[in-house]
């Protein structure tokens, strides 16, 4: 497979997923009412979004 | 939720979308761009990615220097029918370096009913300040919460379109031939949307959607060879 291509295991993500809250320093439920409000931060939201992105490949985000 | 491993067409969706994207950003405005897949389960991430898998952004120029970042990254997964890749959200940012707040932002969120494809622009609108005095809403106004809609779930605007505003509004250096590589991949972006809109016409419709798109096609394959 090529290199651009990761396969990151759920270990990993869930890793990723708990730095990023770490560097909000918020809970995952203030975040997200945070988010609703529209009362995230630029910083914020950028980590935020990385945050959904990992929830997204976790399976945690409720698309499916 | 229990994820299967990714199976080997799926990785293959994956590849061959990361490689566009890298493409299509190296013909046109960037060397190398950092643009990867993250495959886990029956789900993919495209996007500007660390070899780590941590988010970046690809550093665009402007008359030679680093004055600009874009952020992109697609959420995918197969569609209903496991033929396509399906885009479940998708986002492409222009900031300035080291600078938080974005100049602006095109999201798509499958999901939202209300406008899924939209554009939000940060800025100032004197105009916004006064119609907010007679809204009753105690929330001062900011141009950046306005959900601007634009095309819809099927034609939205594409990563070519974004491109394409960087280098002729915001005076982006564009590659030799880089017009060539954006019309060519809206190109194919479009055809690709018009077929899924048409898959929604029958999904919503299937007794009579199929016929009504025979005419359609048939009137408009006479209309080209009339003119």
């Amino acid at each position: 497979m090529s290199p651009r291509v990761l396969e990151p295991s759920a270990e990993e993500l869930r890793a990723r997923r708990e730095r990023l809250l770490a560097r909000l320093g918020r809970s995952r439920e203030s975040l997200e009412a945070a988010a609703d409000a529209g009362q995230l931060t630029s910083e914020e939201f950028w980590l935020w979004e990385d945050l959904r992105d990992v929830e997204f490949l976790l399976g945690d985000d409720g698309v499916a | 939720m229990t994820m299967a491993s990714p199976d080997t067409e799926l990785l293959r969706e994956a590849e061959a979308f990361a490689d566009d994207i890298a493409d299509l950003l190296d013909r046109t405005v960037t060397v190398d761009a950092a643009v990867r897949a993250q495959v886990r389960g029956a789900r993919i991430l495209v996007g500007a990615f660390q070899p780590d898998g941590e988010a970046t952004s690809i550093p665009l120029q402007v008359r030679g220097e680093h004055r600009l970042d874009l952020r992109v990254r697609f959420q995918c997964e197969w569609d209903f029918a496991r033929r396509f890749l399906a885009i479940a959200s998708s986002e492409f940012a222009l900031k300035l370096p080291h600078v938080s707040e974005p100049l602006i932002r095109f999201d798509y969120l499958r999901s939202h009913t209300w406008s899924p494809a939209h554009v939000q622009l940060h800025g100032e609108s004197a105009a916004l300040g006064w119609l907010h005095a007679f809204t009753g809403s105690t929330k001062p106004p900011k141009v950046q919460e306005l959900h601007l809609p634009v095309g819809g779930k099927r034609l939205r605007p594409s990563v070519e379109d974004v491109l394409e505003f960087a280098i002729r509004d915001l005076g982006v250096d564009p590659h030799p031939g880089a017009q060539q590589r954006i019309d060519e991949g809206r190109t194919r972006w479009r055809r690709r949307q018009v077929m899924a809109a048409i898959r929604d016409v029958v999904k919503d419709d299937p007794e009579g959607a199929p016929s009504d798109l025979q005419a359609a096609i048939a009137q408009a394959v006479q209309d080209v060879a009339d003119n």
